[in-house]
């Protein structure tokens, strides 16, 4: 009973298209990645703007002009750029973990809260006392409320995705209350704000009265560190990541004597890239960073080496939580001094958007912050649709962001095949 | 045409090979209709490799199969299914929420669309009482016991008509009581007509209940011989074979107090069943107890609950007198217990961080390299660089991220973190599983100082020479039991074979 | 006594009609998770829907044709995720994050000429003898289609998964890949499939949103009801019936926010006519969902009802060695 059955396969059947994991990955393909889809997704989102009937490289242009093109310019970039960086290093220290911190919004919220509640209630305390204590309170109100889905992961299990993000319309409600309610201005007619912070409420701007010697104080602590580097360090690769740390933080540091002349950028910035320093410090050089990029590499070997993963997880979410508590206290006492409903144009989730696109490094968050931040303020210049454009700017580089990755770990593969089945030979 | 065969399946010239290893090479296999015909092996024998070719599930790279005499090409488990041939896999793949009906229908092309399961139920009621395989159509699996879970295995291929059945390691998880149940479902399904395919490792077993015996070992045939033409002995040695020991110039050893020892223990293992039965060992420092037998009967669970990475459900462990019985792996870590495991990537190694900070995975929380809050860089180097060089770790520098480290260098790093705890007691499991001849004959090296370092090793192994070879004293576990413990100087590699095949060492039967 | 029932009438029919868009939501994410794939981007395809809904209706002047739409972006979207997840077997939790920013993202950008505007919704079609039993008809039978066809839905969806053979197909495909794979079930195809239904139902949900029950189209009108969704699901144990109970109170509790307003408070001790102004209790649902959460996971250990053995994680077909 011998069946001999041929088939001569239709061409579409003979070639097939697979994906097939990379072996070996070139050294530059990371890096090359974000910058190509950051360029993609500007390509691509010229689309909707050329359906909302808008020139899209006439929009680019403005916006770029808009967010960069004169002192004032960059100094109002920053301003929106501060709240992302603080944000964004508290969410890529959670996503280190693989802990999905999606509540920065509403931990923003918490912070500024915090600080509010210290500075209406001491109002006439004195600028060194208050100004410490409205920080602290920033993070120390951002890190309870990040704690509370980092409990519920970790003890009982829950989502922390799902219960972060509620936390985030709970706060934002808690803060329009507050706003309509016992902490409204009786002078603001219409639009509900609170009271303005008092003045040593207020985190003070970039003078050149304590920032250049600051600055020359740090100058000469790098020089230090460089010799210290040069000497010491011999793996060349690391050499590499100190020093381009370095340089950015010195170049930053110094761009910040750019805003001398009454510019409003303010201590937020210091802030940030002291944030910054300090997470790659800790990351790198601390026992419990170790134990953070262990974790959330591989949690068996983790468990092995005796690291507790509960007490972890709630840790990293309080940490996380209270970056972005100080995000939303240096937007209150550094930029608007008092509390508006929804003053937040979705800082928390751009956050997001900022530590994946910086691949969860902190001077990665530094700079993709800054190109964010430019990003917001440029949509303002476009009529017709002011944040949305933004938004959906922002939305279109994660998205192909994520599918560039994908490239980075699989290669496409032409495969001819047979030209004909035979079956039971 | 089709022939008129006596046999129900044919094997001729049987090749697979995977990455660096020929699991079948050239096998010729015959089993006649009717009949239960065993194979048997080690771990690493080929046995599945060759059931998983019949059964579809691998492409053979060369040889040729027929089916009652018919030449066929098994594409998928499909075409398997279509010429009669059922596969019961030793781990069963089975829905463990759905119940037994839904199993069975799995993947049917009938009922069309929706479900008529009092009809299904019906018609499995009537097979189970056709075979005398007791179970409950409507039942949920998790609600099952191990032995009827198979039962439904095997109801799941006669429902779909199979008349050959290829059953792997079908004793593996049942007690002797449902062992007798099988093989008198295996007689009577004989009776009605099918064949039966039966792997296995178990000699007892397998005289008696085997029609005919083809032992494998290497991923070649040895022999294919009647079972009432045997004895024990001589499939014994067919399965172990009698190669060359080399001994790899091992130098006398004075054991010196017992470091680890362990009384009656017993575990469980990941699916709840018991993986060790009261077993009791003693290990001296600067020894090494090898311990022999085919993968799955307690060895994996037995390093576990050492290291305590696993529960113990009774008995005790003793290190250096002291109970540390169900202590957390963090202390046995602290009391000096170092782990090998199987997995290199799995449990012992992180593979997207450096080969620095992987070495000190163990040791991070004490100075040198903790100095406070901060790891101190330059002790971590330092102490890089000296393990790195110490044990040969050929690595492009010390910040090299451990994934681009070959397999034989992943094992020395493991080696080298674990060795420089200098711990009490080691615990290897598979050491030199896939590695090459020069990695192997490192890490060889590097045990055998640990043991004259004064340390005391659990060797686990699938590898008899390389137990034979290693071992001061051989223990061999089956089933979760201790069958024996020899001095490796008098082993004989038959009682070996005997033991990991389940008979116990006698008195007196030939040292 | 007879106004709190006739406010509770009120509320339980206000409920049916807010709960129906997040209902559609969970049956997708149902669909979805049963055959193993976690969608987060529920919240987005259903704005995609939303939107698209709005944009379709308005220019054929048809809402029927808008639904459809809806139902085309979220099927769109979730391809998208399909793809991601299962053939590249990339990460879900961020493939589904990606989506949800993209699709809040794109609406509020193309949405902006249409804020506000007035578009064809479905209107109220009130079941002729049904809907005038006493209690039980202004309750169930005086919505619209949107409303009943989720009615059908339930039923629909929970007989298709428990009683039918493609349906046990996608169950075991979700519990054990493995399993279904040697016995012949074309996993991929069933995950695909999966997730491009479920991704429909959420873009229909987002159409219930904005051509009925709040007809018209805001910036993010849904305001992490798909969030809620995906909650929902958890809360459910993945059965349409539980889903469908859920759904509704949840639409009746956000129903109650908005009456209790109507309630005279003045006699009230001060702490509880604060917790009733309307931010309190718009935060009400959301904690609801964090409380039902934290619920759902310790019965889950109790009770043996988990999720999907294989939710979540990538199937692959592995050739190891023997």
């Amino acid at each position: 009973m011998e069946s001999s059955a041929q088939q001569t396969l239709p061409l579409w059947r003979r070639f097939s298209i697979r994906l097939e994991p990379r072996l070996v990955v070139p050294r530059w393909l990371p890096y090359a990645v974000p910058i190509v889809s950051l360029m993609l997704a500007l390509i691509l989102g010229m689309v909707p703007m050329l359906v909302q009937g808008i020139n899209p490289l006439l929009g680019y242009r403005d916006m770029f002009l808009v967010a960069f093109g004169s002192p004032y310019a960059i100094s109002e970039t920053v301003m929106k750029a501060i709240p992302l960086m603080l944000a964004g290093l508290g969410v890529a220290l959670a996503f280190r973990m693989l802990v999905w911190n999606i509540g920065a919004e509403g931990q923003l919220y918490m912070g500024a809260f915090a600080c509010c509640l210290v500075a209406y209630t001491w109002p006439d305390a004195p600028a060194w006392v208050l100004l410490p204590s409205i920080i602290v309170a920033g993070f120390v109100g951002g890190a309870l409320w990040g704690a509370i889905p980092g409990a519920l992961k970790a003890y009982l299990g829950v989502n922390e995705i799902i219960t972060s993000l509620m936390l985030n319309y709970i706060a934002i409600q808690w803060i329009n209350f507050l706003v309509i309610g016992p902490w409204q201005d009786p002078t603001s007619l219409g639009f509900p704000r609170t009271t303005r912070l008092s003045e040593s409420a207020t985190l003070p701007t970039i003078t050149g009265a304590w920032y250049l010697p600051t600055v020359i104080f740090l100058a000469v602590m790098g020089a230090v560190l460089v010799y210290w580097i040069a000497r010491r360090v011999d793996d060349r690769s690391e050499r590499l990541k100190l020093g381009m740390g370095l340089v950015l933080l010195s170049t930053l540091s110094l761009g910040g004597i750019y805003f001398l002349d009454g510019r409003r950028v303010h201590l937020g910035f210091v802030l940030s890239l002291a944030g910054a320093a300090a997470f790659a410090v800790l990351l790198s050089r601390t026992r419990w960073g170790y134990e953070v990029r262990v974790i959330g590499e591989n949690a068996r070997a983790a468990e092995y080496a005796g690291m507790s993963l509960r007490r972890n997880i709630v840790l990293v979410m309080m940490i996380s939580g209270g970056m972005a508590g100080l995000a939303g206290m240096s937007e209150i006492a550094g930029n608007l001094h008092l509390v508006k409903r929804m003053f937040s144009p979705g800082y928390g989730y751009t956050a997001i958007i900022v530590a994946w696109l910086a691949k969860l490094n902190p001077w990665g968050v530094i700079l993709v912050s800054l190109l964010l931040g430019g990003l917001y303020r440029g949509s303002d210049a476009i009529p017709g649709a002011p944040k949305a454009l933004g938004m959906m700017l922002q939305a279109v580089i994660f998205f192909v962001l994520i599918g560039g990755e994908v490239l980075v770990r699989y290669r496409v593969r032409w495969e001819g095949g047979p030209e004909m089945l035979v079956s039971n030979e | 045409m089709a022939e008129t065969t006596p046999f129900a399946i044919r094997m001729e010239g049987i090749t697979k090979r995977f990455p660096g290893v020929v699991a079948n090479r050239e096998i010729d296999v015959a089993v006649r209709k009717g009949e239960i015909h065993a194979l048997l092996g080690e771990n690493g024998a080929g046995k599945t490799t060759l059931m998983k070719v019949l059964a579809g599930l691998y492409q053979p790279d060369e040889g040729r199969i027929w089916i009652d005499g018919r030449a066929v090409a098994v594409r998928s488990p499909r075409d398997a299914i279509d010429f009669g041939i059922g596969m019961i896999h030793q781990h069963f793949m089975l829905v463990e929420s759905h119940s037994v009906a839904e199993n069975i229908i799995l993947g049917l092309d009938a009922p069309r669309f929706v479900l008529n399961l009092r009809q299904v139920e019906d018609q499995i009621a009537a097979l189970a009482d056709q075979y005398h395989l007791q179970v409950d159509p409507r039942a949920r699996i998790w609600q099952l016991s191990v032995g009827e879970q198979q039962r439904v295995e095997i109801l799941k291929a006669l429902y779909r008509g199979a008349r050959i059945l290829v059953m792997d390691e079908p004793t593996a998880v049942l007690t002797p009581q449902e062992t007798e149940e099988l093989f008198k479902t295996l007689r009577s399904m004989v009776s009605e007509g099918h064949t039966i395919v039966f792997i296995s490792h178990k000699l007892g077993e397998v005289t008696a209940v085997a029609d005919r015996i083809t032992v494998l070992r290497r991923g070649e045939v040895v022999d294919s011989v009647p079972a009432s033409e045997i004895g024990r002995e001589d499939l014994a040695r067919m399965m172990v074979g009698r190669d060359v020991l080399f001994r790899l110039g091992k130098r006398e050893s004075s054991p010196g107090d017992v470091v680890l020892e362990i009384e009656g223990l017993t575990a469980l293992n990941d699916k709840g069943l018991e993986a060790l039965r009261g077993v009791s060992l003693a290990v001296r420092r600067g020894e090494i107890l090898g311990v022999a037998g085919v993968a799955g009967n307690g060895q994996r669970e037995l390093a576990e609950t050492i290291v305590g990475l696993r529960p113990v459900t009774g008995g005790q462990i003793r290190l250096a007198g002291q109970d540390v019985t169900n202590r957390s792996p963090r202390e046995m870590l602290d009391r000096g217990v170092g782990y090998i495991p199987a997995d290199r990537m799995g449990a012992g190694l992180v593979v997207n961080l450096s080969v620095a900070e992987n070495l000190i995975l163990k040791c991070y929380r004490e100075p040198p390299v903790c100095r406070g809050f901060f790891l101190d860089g330059d002790a971590i180097s330092a102490h890089a660089e000296e393990l790195v060089h110490g044990y040969d770790v050929k690595t492009p520098g010390i910040r090299t991220r451990t994934r681009l480290l070959s397999g034989g260098n992943l094992q020395k790093l493991i080696l080298a973190r674990e060795i420089s705890s200098r711990p009490a007691l080691m615990v290897a499991v598979h050491p030199t599983r896939g590695l090459d001849i020069g990695a192997t004959e490192d890490v060889r090296r590097l045990l055998l100082e640990q043991r004259e370092a004064g340390g005391g090793i659990v060797l686990i192994s699938e590898d008899l020479d390389e137990l034979l070879s290693m071992s001061d004293r051989i223990a061999v576990l089956y089933e979760g039991r201790l069958m024996g413990v020899v001095e490796s100087e008098e082993a004989r590699v038959e009682d070996l074979g005997l033991m990991m095949a389940g008979t116990a060492l006698e008195e007196g039967s030939g040292e | 006594m007879a106004d709190i029932g006739v406010l509770l009438g009120i509320v339980l029919s206000a409920g049916i009609a807010a709960g129906t868009p997040i209902l559609y939501g969970a049956l997708g994410e149902i669909i979805t998770e049963r055959g193993g794939i976690l969608n987060l981007g529920v919240e987005g395809m259903m704005l995609m829907g939303a939107l698209s809904g709005i944009v379709a209706s308005l220019a054929t002047g048809n809402v029927w044709i808008g639904a459809l739409a809806a139902m085309a972006a979220g099927g769109l979207l979730s391809l998208v995720h399909a793809f991601i997840s299962i053939t590249l077997r990339g990460d879900q939790v961020v493939s589904g994050l990606a989506l949800t920013i993209f699709g809040a993202g794109l609406t509020a950008f193309l949405g902006f000429p249409y804020v506000n505007v007035p578009a064809p919704k479905f209107l109220a079609l009130p079941i002729p003898l049904l809907g005038r039993i006493p209690v039980i008809g202004p309750i169930f039978f005086q919505h619209d289609v949107t409303v009943y066809l989720a009615f059908f839905l339930v039923p629909i969806v929970w007989f298709l998964i428990n009683r039918t053979r493609p349906g046990l197909h996608v169950r075991a495909v979700g519990e054990n890949p493995e399993a279904a794979d040697a016995l012949g079930v074309n996993v991929v195809l069933i995950r695909y499939s999966c997730t491009v239904l479920g991704g429909a139902l959420c873009g229909l949900g987002g159409a219930a949103l904005s051509l009925a029950y709040t007809p018209g189209w805001i910036e993010n009108m849904t305001a992490g009801w798909g969030w809620i969704a995906v909650g929902l699901v958890i809360f459910a144990a993945w059965d349409p019936w539980r889903a469908a109970f859920g759904a509704y109170l949840f639409g009746a509790i956000s129903r109650v926010v908005f009456d209790i307003q109507m309630i005279p408070t003045g006699h009230l001790p001060q702490l509880v006519k604060t917790l009733l102004t309307p931010e309190f209790l718009r935060m009400m649902p959301y904690a609801a969902v964090i409380l039902i959460l934290i619920f759902a996971s310790r019965e889950a250990v109790r009770k043996r009802v988990g999720a999907p053995a294989a939710l979540g994680v990538a199937y692959t077909r592995e050739e190891a060695e023997g």
